[in-house]
Formats: structure tokens, sequence, C-alpha cells
């Protein structure tokens, strides 16, 4: 998966994860908290730098996952901006138009509404995108290990994520198998083999839990998921990278 | 001798099969020697494994381990675990952790052993498999022969005194074969039995110090590989005669 690619591949790849997740988070928060469209656009432009700049993430990688969420933010905030009604429009709008009995429009109220939402929400995203695009999930987990989250909940989220890439390489062989046998020839084929792969995709799956238990027993396991934590390095110059994002963040909306 | 493993009459059948996995299987395991363990699909041998290290318990028979009849109480587990390991057939059963040297970790911290002592561990496990270099890595982004070898490594790291090795070179190539083949000399020079299951006759003609043929959930014959090649009423009975024709059968005095 192209996430945990460079998740794993960047320069900050050593850098202690609470730093990372701190600077986030923090930028993430300030974008809700502080609902100014010029914050959220500072702290997209931050965070694609610092992703960019200092961690090295490929400039077309971050803006390709970004303008893919960005698709789906813009396509959500229509209903924002846009307003159907059976009744014609009595505020004053800024376009109209009807489509058979329906009138379509938009007004200044609700055009700012979207622009805040896109923005607020655009900005968090960038703030998470680094996070994702810097930071493997073994050093989230080893990071929640120290937060002393539940171990429960954080053997859940190790063994999903194993998980995954056992279901989605089970999936490929499957598919692969279908294909070859024309399993895909027509549309109704498609529906068929389709289904088949679903049902058998479970059935291995927990096939394959049941082996995983057994090897985990062998080695001792007795409840819980115990590893050893990963070393990580500290990082000045992030930090004050953070700190000089976030001041930035509460400035300009002091000043706007 | 103390035997690693005797076996006496032990039977095993699985919920909802007919067929008995093992039947009254009986053999000693000498300890400090290199043994293939042969059979058929469906055999008994990943069976007869998994009752070695405590994982299936025999429905009827005993096993004993050491000399001592196993027991399955929780802590009587644990010291077995230590002391006998087993690496699965297909290494992806067996990687659970997001990176490497973190799986290889799990064992060890099982035990109780401290973090530091559990990282030296890690850390000569890693280097004994030849995969310290890939000790951050996520296990996901293996070749089929370094899991192979992380796998081994993860079981390594315990230290056991028994290895059981289920088909472990079923599913690798060549030049990995001979990687596992070298961990495999260094664990023997070191005085650890192991066990190898396999369907590769010339792991028996050129690496094995002992065999095992099970058929049908029983032994069909355990004792030297030159024993083996002379004898050609099991080697019939247990049909190997007609799959040894890639293998050199001179046996040397």
């Amino acid at each position: 998966m192209l996430i945990d690619r460079f998740a794993y591949g960047n320069r900050l790849r050593h850098t202690d994860p609470a730093l990372k997740t701190a600077v986030s988070l923090a930028v993430l928060v300030l974008c809700l908290v502080l609902d100014t469209p010029a914050a959220s656009l500072f702290a997209l432009g931050w965070m694609s730098l610092l992703a960019v700049a200092v961690a090295r993430v490929p400039v077309r990688v971050f803006a390709g996952i970004l303008l893919g969420e960005s698709t789906f933010l813009a396509l959500a905030t229509v209903g924002i901006a846009v307003t159907v009604s059976v009744a014609p429009p009595s505020a004053e709008t800024l376009w109209r138009g009807h489509i058979g009995a329906l009138w379509v429009f938009g007004t200044a109220n609700g055009l700012s509404v979207a622009a805040h939402t896109v923005s607020r929400a655009i900005g968090a995203t960038a703030a998470m995108n680094f996070l994702a695009l810097t930071t493997p999930l073994v050093d989230l987990v080893a990071l929640m290990r120290r937060l002393h989250v539940p171990d429960a909940l954080i053997d859940i989220t190790a063994t999903v994520y194993r998980a995954t890439f056992l279901l989605l390489d089970n999936f490929n062989q499957m598919y692969t198998a279908q294909q070859c046998r024309l399993g895909y020839i027509s549309a109704r084929r498609s529906m068929q083999s389709a289904a088949l792969l679903g049902g058998n995709l479970f059935i291995k799956t927990f096939q394959k839990g049941k082996r995983l238990q057994l090897a985990l027993d062998a080695r001792g396991f007795e409840g819980t998921l115990r590893v050893l934590p990963a070393q990580y390095r500290p990082n000045p110059v992030l930090a004050v990278w953070g700190i000089i994002g976030v001041t930035a963040m509460l400035g300009i909306r002091i000043l706007l | 001798m103390t035997f690693a493993f005797e076996f006496s009459n032990v039977q095993f059948r699985y919920d909802g099969l007919s067929d008995c996995a093992l039947c009254g299987l009986t053999v000693a395991i000498p300890p400090g020697e290199k043994i293939a363990v042969l059979g058929r699909n469906g055999s008994g041998k990943s069976t007869f494994f998994l009752h070695c290290n405590g994982l299936l318990r025999p429905q009827y028979g005993e096993i004993r381990f050491g000399g001592k009849p196993l027991s399955y109480a929780r802590a009587d587990l644990r010291q077995l675990r230590r002391r006998v390991g087993i690496v699965f057939q297909n290494p992806d059963d067996q990687l659970f952790s997001a990176s490497v040297g973190q799986d290889i970790s799990f064992g060890p911290l099982n035990l109780g052993f401290s973090s530091a002592e559990t990282e030296e561990r890690v850390r000569q496990a890693a280097e004994l498999c030849g995969v310290t270099h890939l000790l951050d890595r996520p296990t996901h982004a293996l070749s089929g022969g370094e899991k192979a070898r992380v796998a081994m490594a993860g079981v390594l790291a315990m230290e056991p005194s028994v290895l059981l090795a289920d088909e472990l070179l079923s599913a690798i190539d060549p030049w990995a074969r001979l990687d596992i083949f070298d961990i495999l000399q260094t664990l023997y020079d070191r005085g650890t039995t192991i066990l190898l299951a396999t369907h590769d006759l010339s792991v028996v003609r050129y690496w094995a110090t002992y065999v095992i043929v099970l058929q049908k959930g029983k032994i069909a014959f355990s004792g030297t590989p030159a024993q083996l090649l002379q004898n050609s009423s099991v080697l019939e009975a247990t049909e190997l005669s007609k799959i040894w024709w890639n293998v050199d059968m001179t046996v040397e005095e």
C-alpha cells in the first residue's frame, strides 16, 4: 500500500511518533477550533511543506492523496453551497436556475458556510496526511502503549492492520485464479464469481485466523501481544517547525 | 539414553472427521539428531508436531518429553514451549506483528525475559537467520524466503532445544533453502534436535541423520537414512520407491 511504503521510507521515520502526532493533532484541533479559512489554508500549506521538504515525501504523492480527498470533500459540500427547493428562493441569491419544477440556487451565506467547511476539513486532512505518510502504524501502536491505551484495543489495532494485508493477498490470489478460468468474462459470470470470492474469502480468512492462533500459542501467547517498543530519535527541528506553525495559525486568527 | 520425545500409542481424531489423524502412534525421538519426517499429505506429520508442542492433547496414549510425561498445566506448557519451538509451513500463519523486530521479540517477552534480554535474543536470532537488515521492515513487505527466515528467527529467539519445522522448505526457492539449511546446520552443531517435515527425499539422503516415515497416522519406519535406503520392503510399503527416482541411493559404508 502506497501510504505504508512512504510511512516506512520517509526522513522522519525514526522521529518519535509522539512529536509527529502532537504536531498533527495540534494543527488539526486548531483548524477545527479557530474556524478561520486563512488559518486552515495556512495549515494546508504548512503541513504539505513539512511532509515534502522535511520528511521528503514526493510532492506528487502528497498532492495526489490530497487531491483525491479534496474531490470527495468538494462533492460532500455541494449540498451546503447549493440549495434545491420546490419554492422559489426568497432571500437574495448569488445565482439561480430551475430544473423542471425544482429551483436550484446559491446564497452568499451558503457559499460562505461551504467555504469554511472545506477549508477546515482540508487543513485538518493535510495534518492527518502528514501523520499517515510519516508514521507507520507500528509506531502509532507503540505510542498507544506508552499512553497506556488498553491492551485489547492495541492488540485489535495491530491484528487488523496485519489481517488487512493478508486479506488483500488472499483476495488477489483468488481473483487471479478466477480470472485465469474466465470468471469475469461476462456480467453474469462476474457476479457469480464475485459472490464466490466473497464467501470463500471469509472462510479462508477464518481458517488463517485459526492457524495464526496456533502459531501464537506455540510462542507462549497468554492473552497479550507483547512486543519490544521501537527506538526513536528526538527531532528538535520538527518541534521548532511545529511550534512556528501553531503560533502562525494563532497569529492569523488574532489578526483577521 | 533419554529420548527427546517418546510417543506411546498416541491417538487423535479431529472433530467432525471419521478417520484418525494419529492412530496409535508409537515412536522415540533421539536427541541431537537431524530428523527428516516423511509421509504423504494427511499422514499426520503436522498433527504429530502440534502434539510435540502441546498445542494438541492426545485423546489416548502418552507423550513423554525428556523422559517425563507431558503436563498441560499453564506453567508446564510455558516451559515446554520454551524448549520446543515450531516453525509452521506458511510463514504468514506465524508472522502477526507489523515489524520484523517486534515479531521476533514476541516469544522471549512471553517467556518473561526483560526488555534488555529480549533485545539481545532478537539480535542474536536475527543474526543467525540473516535478517538483521530487515528488523525495521514491515512483515508484509518481505519475500517468501525472507518470511521463512524471519519466522524461524521468531522461534529461535526462544532458544529451543528441539526445533520442529513443518514443511518449511515447500514454498521457498532453492537459494532460500540453502540459507535455511545453513541455519539448521548451525543449530545442529549447537546440539539442537531438529525435526523437519518434508517431501524432499534428497533431504533424507544428504541432510538427515535419522528418518521417521509416517503412514496413515502411524510410524511406518524410524531409523537411519542408510537403514531406510536398504529396506526395500519399507520403501515399497510406504510407496517411497515411486518417488525415489531422482535421489542417488548408493549407501556409503
